[in-house]
């Protein structure tokens, strides 16, 4: 039986093999032995686990580490679910599927939105398409299910709502919100004359940023992210990744100042007065907007 | 049926985007990553959202109750307006409570399930009812708990601010900075311990600091109410599935993912928590704070608690600014075991308020506050042209005080007293008056704008400070009206007394503003305390102009009142004043007295600063005044101890530094009381500039250091600069003036110049003894250098006379068993000594010897065993000679830092040795070549002493 185990698992994985390590049986028996203990009621065939295994554990080291490095209970969930086993799928759907509803409503407040897009999703992970496997039989087993399916709901759901408006929602357009109308006259006088110089100069000031950076931006202010999370996309504490976004912040702004000296063709005094003029406007709504000062 | 095809080829797989939250990614995968969504909305959209913890979505509780509730619906009495947070336990929202009128924020707590429902909802009752008690400025107060629809709420003041988190999010914030804050939300801890409570859940998240700069600790206890049953409750835990898995991801490098991150080991495990669990969790805090990197490495909840539990604190960055010794506190606070903590929050603070750099700089830190403040005010000036009107007229009131025809009236009743300088002094004055009432309505314009225009500070404050410039005002005016009338002797104290108006920088202090210290509800007894206050001013005008006696009385005949209407923060004013006046009239007892009322009617009245000022009053009058040394350092460390509890206050901190300076000069701490006496020289110039009275006190106060380490060449120039700002300032009949001439005379007697010191020395008696009576302390210290210039010129028996005149001044001023006493006693002896009085120079000698020996100062001791010895080798007592300049020695080789003194011990010694039998005559040489070399570095005061050792040594040398 284990060396049944052994033979399938090693047909599957593309790793390097120098030899079969004994280590290996025992390895592979906990990590069913440990599926079936956490899911008792859901059925599925340890050499359809194995295979599944093989396909799926990681292929930098020798496969006693491979395998050990698989989250076996999640993985075994996963794949009883991509082999269609109901009960499987019900404990998915009920445990993880069903929490994704306030994730999804926070994209579009709509009830009906939501339980479309959640049927969208539970088809996507659970029902084969055109002969392929379902979407679930691509899950690891390296990081948390409950995230990866997190993810894919997430994808399933952005997708339809851009498929639905033409316009994207979350476009770098939307940058240029901080110099729409507000309930200053004299501003709004000079803004709509200048308007279209001061957004093309803004957006060529943000495509000159680095990609980074540019990201960093966009996460701070179109998609809410605080410097906190943020510095966790990048691997920093929070306080560099703060210290980056200013940087970024000031050089989009040094950098809009140039252009528009260039294209207008004014003097730097007139720059000044002009930017001065709006700035403090601009800095309030760039302080709501990106969350953090700027001097 | 939308299109949900798969996406593109090159989208990032669902994979790679949960190990990049999971922080599994290198620098290269992350990488392809940032190229990817520069173009790809939807995963920068995934990317986004992948970080662990969504902030409402997550938070929203489950089933029926997960939407919030709509704007304009009720619960209980009170009104929800808007979501104002979420957090892991509930969601927040702000309402209104028509009863009371007010905003308030109301917590409806997430009490997950009906499985337990009731004994849950109970503890949840309960819990929240004990918060409900706790009252502190560092805590978010709760003003009702309550239950619908078997949902609990809270309802708690509403802070207008931002979590600690974004506070400390702002890159330039220095340590100082942070550990303020910290220590601040510390004593909301301490607060709540005190009563019971242990918050099981702190963290940044959970410290709000407010608009107005208040740092509140809040969600007390709910940790508890919410996850009774487990220790660790991840904030991204999907439920049961999580707690099945072996390890679960703990956060990302470098950041922090949820609460357990912050837990002490007891928590992780489930054990019972107490007080000192909170102390972990503050300390975990403070160092990612600091450090912004976590104290503990490790990703899963498993490897943490083993790191924690091995004591494996990480090291500091290398690049970290923060001193070494605050990382020893925090890894003291971050022991595994409890018990190897500090044993309350209170220690903790206490060791963190102990930074020995943070005085000064907290002076200048707040002098960099109040300069920002005023450029904040330039800036409205010109972008609200208009708004600024309102805040106009803060001068009328002024005007009353001080105008034009005033300044007339004043200048002519100046002319009146004949004085010759008078027209110079109506100059000064009127300078300084001037200045005074520009920083006022500067200041008084801007507490308006502040709340009026940029409504940046709230309408209490802004009353909070026009009453404390009131205050001001009133002082001002009663100097003025003094100043109307002048005699001779007021208009000579005339420029000092108008320098010393209380700086206007406490009044921008909002901390010091909002500390408890409130006026009194009763409207009647409002009066009455407006009406004192302003005579507490005009017998504070008194002192300033010198007269202290008249002060004294008044200032006792306003204790009585105050007691009478039971006003404790007026009774403690009046108390430290009358403390003070008896202290200058020498009347220490009684002074000592009035301070320690002072002290407790402050802390009664919670006037904490009035509190510490009183104890640094308390320092001087009885550790020095009354000559009990150990007593004043006991009040320096109170002062100390209040003092971090206290906002920044730069003028009382220097006073308090000044205190612990004398406080380790009469310990014999004496490099360390230079040292802080430096600092306070320092503190003043930045306080008040180089031309001000108190930065004279603080010079004089360093050059006697110099002088009793007759390093009289250091002294000199001091005392010097000293006398020169105290004539431009105080003019020159001030007893501050002569104190600081005999002082000059001193140091000119150190370094020989006897004819000068002659001159000076009783000039200053005759000031003194005009200015405060011939009964006064300062008369024996000027008689007492006199005398030393008389013992210097051979006039033995004027010396004699000076030197027991001092000393029944001060066996009667300040009782037999003072410090000066011992030193008058010992100058006496030494002019008995010389007109061949041996007997009574050794029992003079003896008394100085027991009264150090009682106050333990061993070095003055060791130089009064010296004088003994010399006595017995002049009486040809050998043997005990021997033994009596051996045991001076001692001491004074490692620590006199007076050249001559320990030259004359050795050179005694050196002819003991010499003339006893079978003595040691080659050290005999040695230590009067030693004394020789001792004498020549103490300059030209020692040349006589220098060539009798010289003299000696050519008939002595050992062949």
């Amino acid at each position: 039986m284990a060396e049944r185990l052994v033979g399938v698992f090693l047909e599957r994985w593309k790793g390097e093999v120098r030899d079969v390590p004994t280590a290996l049986q025992s390895g592979l028996e906990e990590l069913v032995s440990r599926g079936k203990q956490r899911w008792p009621s859901v059925a599925l065939e340890s050499i359809a686990f194995v295979r599944h295994l093989g396909d799926h554990a990681p292929t930098d080291t020798d496969p006693v580490t491979a395998v050990a490095r698989v989250r076996a209970e999640e993985l075994y969930l996963a794949c009883a679910c991509a082999n269609g086993c109901p009960e499987a799928v019900r404990i998915c759907d009920t445990e993880l599927v069903h929490k994704l509803r306030p994730h999804i409503a926070r994209l579009r407040a709509d009830p009906g939105f939501t339980d479309e897009a959640l049927q969208a999703v539970r088809d996507r992970l659970f029902v084969s398409s055109q002969a392929a496997p379902p979407k679930i039989a691509q899950y690891r087993g390296q990081g948390a299910l409950d995230s990866w399916i997190r993810m894919v709901g997430l994808r399933t759901a952005l997708n339809l709502i851009a498929s639905e408006r033409r316009h994207d929602a979350l476009d770098d357009d939307h940058l240029s919100t901080m110099l729409q109308p507000g309930d200053d006259p004299e501003l709004d006088y000079i803004k709509a004359r200048y308007r279209a110089a001061f957004v093309a100069a803004f957006k060529h000031a943000f495509s000159q940023l680095p990609q980074r950076e540019r990201n960093m931006l966009r996460f701070q202010h179109l998609d809410g992210l605080t410097p906190e999370r943020i510095g966790g996309i990048y691997g920093v504490h929070r306080t560099t990744a703060m210290r980056w976004i200013a940087a970024a912040h000031k050089q989009m702004l040094d950098e809009t100042r140039r252009i528009l000296m260039q294209q207008l063709s004014i003097t730097a005094s007139e720059c000044e007065s002009l930017f001065d003029l709006v700035q403090s406007r601009l800095d309030i709504t760039l302080r709501s907007l990106l969350k953090t000062t700027h001097g | 049926m939308a299109d949900t095809s798969e996406p593109e080829a090159s989208c990032i797989d669902e994979n790679v985007l949960v190990e990049l939250a999971e922080g599994k990614l290198d620098d290269t995968a992350r990488a392809a990553i940032d190229a990817h969504i520069d173009h790809c909305a939807v995963c920068r959209a995934l990317v986004a959202a992948s970080q662990p913890t969504l902030p409402v979505a997550d938070s929203m509780p489950a089933g029926a109750s997960q939407q919030p509730r709509p704007r304009g619906s009720t619960l209980a009495r009170y009104l929800i307006l808007d979501v104002v947070g979420a957090g892991g336990n509930g969601i927040v929202y702000a309402a209104y409570d028509p009863e009371l009128d007010r905003k308030v924020a109301v917590k409806v707590l997430r009490t997950e399930g009906a499985d337990d429902g009731e004994s849950r909802r109970s503890r949840t009752l309960r819990e929240a009812q004990a918060m409900a008690k706790l009252s502190h400025e560092n805590v978010v107060s709760v003003y009702d708990v309550g239950e619908e629809d078997g949902k609990v709420f809270v309802v708690m003041e509403l802070i207008d601010g931002s979590t600690l988190t974004r506070y400390c999010e702002e890159p330039s914030r220095s340590w100082r900075e942070i550990v303020g804050v910290f220590s601040r939300a510390g004593r909301g801890l301490a607060a709540a311990h005190a009563a019971g409570l242990v918050h099981r859940d702190f963290k940044p998240e959970n410290v709000l600091i407010a608009r107005d700069g208040r740092v509140l600790v809040t969600d007390f206890g709910l940790a508890r109410v919410l996850d009774p049953a487990t220790s660790a409750s991840m904030s991204a835990a999907p439920g049961d599935l999580a707690r099945a898995l072996p390890t679960h991801p703990l956060t990302r490098t470098g950041a922090i993912a949820g609460t357990p991150a912050y837990m002490p080991l007891e928590q992780l495990r489930g054990e019972p928590l107490d007080a000192r669990s909170d102390l972990f969790s503050f300390c975990v805090a403070l160092y990612e704070t600091l450090y912004r990197q976590r104290p503990f490495a490790g990703d899963s909840i498993e490897e943490l608690a083993k790191q924690i539990e091995d004591d494996r604190v990480q090291p500091p960055p290398r690049a970290s600014r923060v001193p070494a010794w605050v990382h020893r506190i925090l890894v003291r606070g971050l022991s595994s075991r409890p018990e190897a903590r500090f044993s309350s929050m209170a220690e903790l603070l206490a060791a963190l308020g102990r930074d020995p750099a943070r005085l000064r700089v907290r002076a200048l830190a707040a002098v960099g506050i109040v300069a920002v403040s005023v450029s904040a005010g330039a800036f409205m000036w010109r972008s609200h042209s208009d708004a600024q009107l309102v805040c106009q007229g803060a001068d009328r009131a002024l005007d009353d005080v001080w105008n034009v025809p005033r300044q007339q009236a004043m200048r002519i009743a100046f002319g009146a007293t004949g004085r010759p300088f008078a027209d110079a002094t109506f100059g000064k004055v009127s300078a300084a008056f001037d200045r005074y009432a520009r920083d006022w309505t500067d200041m008084r314009v801007r507490a308006c704008k502040a709340t009026r225009v940029s409504r940046e500070q709230s309408e209490e404050l802004m009353g909070l400070r026009m009453q404390c410039l009131d205050h001001r005002l009133d002082e001002m005016r009663a100097l003025i009206a003094l100043l109307m009338t002048p005699d001779a002797a007021t208009l000579d104290e005339a420029t000092r007394a108008a320098y010393k108006l209380t700086p206007l920088v406490e009044c921008a202090d909002a901390e010091a503003l909002t500390a408890p210290v409130r006026p009194p509800r009763n409207p009647a007894v409002r009066i009455q305390v407006e009406r004192l206050r302003v005579e507490l001013a005009a017998a504070k005008a008194l002192r300033d102009l010198g007269r202290y006696r008249e002060q004294a009385e008044r200032s006792a005949k306003l204790v009585a009142e105050a007691k009478a209407i039971g006003y404790k923060p007026l009774e403690a004013d009046a108390q430290l004043l009358l403390g003070k006046a008896l202290e200058i009239n020498a009347d220490y007892a009684h002074a000592a007295d009035a301070l320690h009322e002072a002290v407790w009617a402050a802390e009664a009245g919670r006037d904490l600063k009035l509190a510490v000022r009183a104890r640094t009053e308390l320092v001087w009058t009885v550790g020095h005044q009354l000559g009990k040394p150990e007593l004043g350092a006991e009040y320096a460390r109170d002062a100390e101890a209040l003092l971090s509890g206290l906002g920044s206050d730069p003028e009382l901190e220097a006073q308090v530094v000044a205190m612990q300076s004398d406080a380790a000069w009469e310990q014999g701490r004496e490099e360390e009381s230079m040292k802080l006496a430096k600092r306070v020289v320092d503190a003043n110039r930045t306080l008040y500039g180089d031309v001000h009275p108190q930065t004279a006190i603080a010079m004089v106060n360093l050059a006697v250091g110099y002088s009793e380490w007759q390093r009289h060449a250091d002294a000199l120039p001091l005392y010097q600069q000293a006398l020169a700002i105290y004539e431009q300032t105080l003019g020159t009949h001030h007893p501050l003036y002569a104190h600081t001439l005999f002082n000059v005379a001193d140091a000119e007697l150190g370094l020989a110049r006897y004819s000068e010191a002659r001159v000076d020395a009783e000039r200053a008696l005759a000031l003194i003894e005009t200015a405060l009576g011939p009964e006064h302390a300062l008369v024996a210290s000027a008689s007492a250098v006199l005398g030393l210039v008389a013992q210097h010129e051979s006039n033995y028996e004027e010396a004699e006379r000076h030197h027991a005149r001092a000393l029944a001044l001060a066996e009667k001023l300040r009782g037999p068993r003072h410090g000066l006493v011992a030193r008058y006693a010992g100058y006496l002896a030494a002019s008995a000594d010389a007109q061949g009085h041996h007997g009574q120079a050794l029992e003079l000698y003896r008394r100085a010897r027991s009264i150090y020996e009682e106050l333990g100062n061993e070095l003055l001791l060791a130089r009064t065993d010296s004088a003994i010895g010399q006595q017995q080798l002049a009486s040809g007592a050998l043997t005990d000679a021997v033994k009596t300049l051996e045991r001076a020695l001692r001491v004074q080789e490692p620590k006199d830092k007076s050249a001559p003194d320990l030259a004359s011990t050795r050179f005694a010694l050196a002819r003991t040795l010499w003339s006893l039998p079978g003595g040691d005559r080659a050290r005999a040489t040695s230590l009067a070549k030693a004394a020789q070399a001792g004498y020549a570095e103490a300059g030209p005061g020692a040349a006589s002493a220098r060539a009798d050792v010289a003299q000696w040594l050519d008939q002595h040398e050992v062949p």
